[in-house]
């Protein structure tokens, strides 16, 4: 499923061993609330690994934090990890300024990264 | 396809400073991101670093953010204004919706708000933001204002590498002179080796003289309202006014020699017309001889404080070999070393203040000093990562610290092999070992980006033969910065896992030599721990 809305392009792709959502443009208030509701709807309920594809985000600002810390909530549920890649410039300082780390949270440089963490 | 607002903002200048300011008549989110690339835009054509504009732009977003969402009265005259000055950025966002209650208290919760991975909360960051951005934020509430309006006020001083971006331009001249054609035709003769400033008025010079600090004043004699002699007198009063070399140019002759302009202090007198070799030649040799005499008052400053901050570690600690190889640029940034250590650890501390210039040799200074009694002071058997957390709370609401940057390196040793890293904004370190160079995966937030900062402590079980190896930026400038990989610095590495730690650090020194071809604005340190060697 993709979605290229005013500003921010978003999709979630569903693999048998993880869900990637691929965020770019971007993220602030207005991309969050349009988000939202398509991944809450969009993810399956039992979804625990999770790559995020950040590498085309251009901002984030504490709203679009939000959505990190719902993903982040779904890993935590269904025991499984949040893997962040290609978060670079102000996307990576942002979410490190609120302290968006933790043992459930691997931050990567780059998809084929993302792809060995949960390569069978 | 973003959407557009109606109104484009006055970029004016105010009190000679850069100012952007845009009237809202309502506040959507839509809205927000026309007016945040606007921001961005004016910011970035006005030289701030991409950093800092990112910094002022999230916390626009955030504060109309606020205003579109929560006031239960919408406000209908909002106005976003930003002023630049020459250490800080003035952002003033003031609206009349319904105010902000209790907002001292709001900042007082912000400030403490867990980190986002464990208090697991959506919502509730964007104070937290803008508090941990700025060391400076206030809120005037409407019925507080003189102007009846809410006023969310941040100021943020820019970091000292900002300050010093612009050292590597060319000289910068102030040309006065009231005769336009005289101004353009001297202008001509100047502008293609100096950076040059022209004022047809010589109150206008004297006013942008503190902002602009050009390093030489060539003015005309005879002006209207203020003359030349007036700037003159104008300039001794400010603080770099009497050691700015100043240049007369005139056509009267019967003043070359008068003992009135020799008493003021005037570096040189040439008369109208002037051939251009004549003009570049004075010039060039005024400037030569100011950076003589600054120089001299330097170099006595920069020895001294360089010797003091030399970095140095013990060559041995039970088992371990230490080497450490560093070079200090000519006026710049400055790497330090803390250590301490017991029978059962190593403790040390690599840090690298940030900057270019004499100023910011001074604040490493400064830095080191402040550093070597917090390190004191710390617990007996302290970790890594509790040294950097300190530093980092430390430093929170410092506006002098939080100017400056600082990335910290913090590694521990054990009789036993172990090793535990924890880097503050530090290039990640990297382990050789039989196989090959690795870089390891050691990251955490600047010192002072956020009040409780978590750091990640790396724990390794070293072989004997197996080294570490921990670099400032000044060392790894030339090997690229292709993130922490640094497949340069990697492939020099890879034939150095046989080698002791003294001739690895000789060989990586001596290849850092060869490909650094430019002069050092930096301080460079490399250190090589290995493990194994007998005590």
């Amino acid at each position: 499923m993709t979605a290229m809305m005013s500003g921010h392009m978003f999709e979630i792709q569903l693999r048998p061993q993880y869900a990637l959502v691929r965020l770019g443009g971007f993220v602030d208030a207005a991309a969050a609330e349009k988000i939202k509701p398509v991944l809450q709807q969009q993810l399956p309920v039992g979804t625990g690994n999770i790559i995020v594809d950040l590498s085309g985000v251009e901002f984030l600002d504490s709203h679009g934090v939000g959505l990190f810390v719902s993903l982040l909530k779904r890993a935590h549920m269904n025991n499984g990890k949040l893997v962040l890649a290609a978060a670079g410039g102000q996307p990576a300082a942002v979410l490190q300024m609120v302290g968006f780390n933790g043992a459930l949270v691997l931050y990567v440089r780059s998809m084929d990264d993302a792809l060995k963490a949960f390569a069978a | 396809m973003i959407a557009e607002l109606n109104t484009a903002p006055d970029l004016i200048t105010a009190d000679d400073l850069p100012v952007f300011r845009l009237p809202l008549p309502d506040v959507t989110y839509d809205g927000i991101r026309p007016l945040r690339l606007q921001l961005s835009a004016f910011l970035n054509a006005h030289g701030i670093a991409p950093a800092c504009a990112a910094m002022l732009a999230l916390t626009a977003s955030e504060i109309l953010t606020n205003l579109a969402k929560h006031p239960p009265e919408k406000s209908r005259q909002t106005e976003v204004k930003l002023r630049l000055h020459p250490k800080f950025a003035a952002l003033d966002i003031s609206d009349d919706s319904t105010a902000f209650a209790e907002f001292d208290a709001r900042c007082h919760e912000a400030r403490r708000k867990p980190a986002a991975a464990e208090c697991l909360e959506e919502s509730g960051y964007g104070l937290a933001c803008i508090l941990r951005q700025h060391a400076q934020v206030s809120y005037t509430p409407k019925t507080a204002s003189p102007d009846g309006l809410n006023h969310f006020r941040v100021r943020h001083v820019y970091p000292v590498k900002t300050a010093f971006a612009a050292s590597a331009a060319k000289h910068k001249l102030f040309l006065v002179d009231d005769d336009a054609v005289q101004l353009r035709r001297h202008e001509a003769m100047l502008s293609s080796h100096y950076d040059v400033i022209c004022f047809d008025r010589a109150m206008m010079a004297a006013k942008a003289f503190e902002k602009e600090r050009p390093e030489l004043v060539v003015s005309d004699l005879n002006m209207p309202e203020m003359d030349g002699i007036g700037l003159r007198q104008a300039l001794s009063a400010l603080p770099r006014g009497n050691a700015t070399p100043f240049v007369f140019l005139s056509a009267e002759t019967a003043k070359e020699n008068s003992p009135y302009i020799s008493e003021l202090g005037v570096d040189d007198f040439l008369l109208k017309p002037v051939k251009p070799e004549k003009l570049l030649g004075v010039v060039r040799r005024l400037l030569a001889r100011a950076g003589q005499v600054r120089r001299a008052h330097e170099g006595r400053f920069h020895a001294d404080v360089t010797d003091a901050l030399k970095p140095a570690l013990p060559a041995r600690f039970g088992n371990w070999r230490i080497c450490v190889r560093t070079v200090a640029a000519e006026a710049g940034g400055g790497d330090f070393t803390l250590s301490q250590q017991t029978s059962g650890h190593f403790l040390a501390v690599l840090a690298d203040v940030m900057g270019h210039g004499q100023q910011a040799k001074f604040f490493s200074y400064a830095y080191a000093g402040y550093l070597r009694s917090l390190f004191r002071l710390q617990a007996a058997g302290a970790d890594p990562t509790q040294f950097l957390a300190n530093l980092s709370r430390s430093i929170d609401g410092d506006a002098l610290l939080e100017s400056i940057i600082l990335t910290c390196q913090s590694f521990q040793l054990f009789p036993d092999g172990r090793a535990a890293i924890a880097s503050a904004g530090h290039p990640p370190p990297l382990l050789l070992r039989a196989g090959g160079a690795v870089a390891l995966e050691s990251a955490g937030p600047l010192p002072g980006l956020m009040v409780d900062a978590n750091y990640n402590l790396l724990t390794l079980q070293l072989a004997r033969g197996d080294k570490l190896v921990f670099a400032t930026d000044g060392f790894l400038a030339p090997f690229g910065h292709e993130g922490s990989a640094r497949p340069r610095l990697i492939a020099q590495l890879d034939d150095l896992t046989e080698t002791g730690a003294e001739a690895a650090a000789d060989a990586l020194w001596q290849h850092f030599e060869s490909i650094n071809h430019t002069t050092l604005k930096d301080d460079a340190t490399l250190v090589v721990a290995e493990y194994g060697e007998s005590p």
